[in-house]
């Protein structure tokens, strides 16, 4: 190598990034070369001096900023959202419920639906309470910190046994199976996650 | 990264995923002050660096389930700064600063950075915003040329290309 190294392979050199046999190349072409030594120096002492400055404010900063969001868990705010779904379809289910407990929903003068004139049963009544007070439950057992494992578990199951019921008395009702299944799944995962912390322990 | 690293940053975040532990507060104490730093030195804009730190926390705390250990935490954090830093920038027309600008911002360097060398922040705050981003992550932050390239969506070789004309540019800067 009988050329001057380029400021580019210098900076290479510097951010050690000439290995095998470029590196050693180098390395030899500096031990003859007086200029390359001082343009290498000159550009190490830049580096260094540039390394060298500090990169974490320990001056004036802006005054500390308070998150504008809620301190609660990602993950919690998930269940919540579910919860609220939840609750959505509750709605629509006793919505529904309603109109078969003979509410008068139809404007006068049209003849309303069989489906209205059936009054909704003590059973249906009964587990749809049921059903409710679980998903109250639940969610108090989601709120609690830390959210006891097994208490959220119980109350999972004891909400999927109310939905369960529920459903099994409005087999033709496509929402409450689809919210059944939905429990099922998170009634599933929280066993599975209880038994992997057992495991652990 | 070491194992040890992971380990903590794992579990840090794992904390900030729990309900009722005040650990996302205390990763902001932690990490808020290099976030500040880096936002200041890539916008030159001590409004916009607080802009973009303020929304810096949101997102990671949106996005804290995203985090996987592939990299460290600060690591995460910074690449959130530059992406959301250049987003800003780019809805400003780039334009060089006049000498009045520069030394109001290296006042407000000095200001944030107690111990720097105010006549390395003028150079660097002269630099093109590409060729800047590029040396203040690598030689001020220590970050690699790939890393670099993730972070600002750009191929090693142009980091490298960028950081050593900012270099350059430099050393023509403090010989004036």
């Amino acid at each position: 190598m009988s050329r001057h190294l380029s400021a580019s392979t210098l900076q290479e050199l510097l951010d050690e990034e000439l290995h095998g046999e470029d590196y050693q190349a180098v390395s030899n072409h500096l031990q003859d070369c007086m200029q390359c030594r001082m343009a290498l120096a000159s550009m190490q002492s830049l580096v260094q001096d540039l390394k060298g400055l500090p990169s974490r404010a320990t001056g004036k900063v802006p005054p500390r900023w308070v998150p504008p969001v809620p301190l609660r868990a990602p993950g919690l705010a998930r269940a919540w959202a579910f919860a609220a779904v939840v609750a959505v379809l509750m709605f629509a289910i006793g919505f529904f419920a309603g109109t078969r407990a003979g509410w008068q929903l139809s404007p006068p003068g049209i003849e309303p639906s069989r489906h209205e004139r059936e009054p909704l049963s003590e059973a249906i009544q009964h587990r749809g309470t049921q059903y409710v007070n679980a998903i109250a439950d639940w969610r108090r057992m989601e709120a609690s910190k830390p959210a006891a494992s097994e208490g959220r578990e119980a109350a999972l199951s004891s909400l999927y046994g109310a939905a369960f019921e529920l459903q099994r008395l409005m087999p033709e009702d496509a929402q409450i199976g689809q919210v059944l299944r939905t429990i099922g799944d998170l009634r599933d995962r929280a066993a599975l996650s209880t038994g992997r912390q057992g495991q652990e322990k | 990264m070491t194992d040890a690293n992971t380990r903590a940053d794992t579990w840090f975040v794992n904390k900030v995923r729990e309900p009722g532990t005040p650990a996302f507060e205390l990763l902001y104490e932690q990490y808020y002050k290099t976030v500040y730093g880096l936002a200041l030195r890539l916008s030159r804009d001590a409004a916009l660096a607080e802009d973009v730190t303020q929304e810096v926390f949101i997102s990671v705390w949106r996005g804290v389930d995203n985090f996987r250990g592939e990299c460290s935490l600060l690591t995460w954090i910074h690449t959130i700064a530059v992406r959301t830093a250049t987003r800003h920038m780019r809805r400003q027309r780039e334009s060089q600063p006049a000498a009045a600008q520069l030394e109001e911002y290296a006042q407000t360097a000095g200001d944030v950075f107690p111990d720097t060398r105010l006549e390395l922040e003028r150079a660097i705050a002269s630099l093109p915003d590409g060729a800047r981003a590029a040396l203040v992550l690598h030689d001020i932050y220590g970050y690699t040329h790939s890393e670099i390239g993730e972070m600002l969506s750009l191929a090693a070789g142009t980091v490298k290309a960028q950081l050593h004309r900012a270099r350059n540019l430099i050393k023509q800067e403090l010989r004036k």
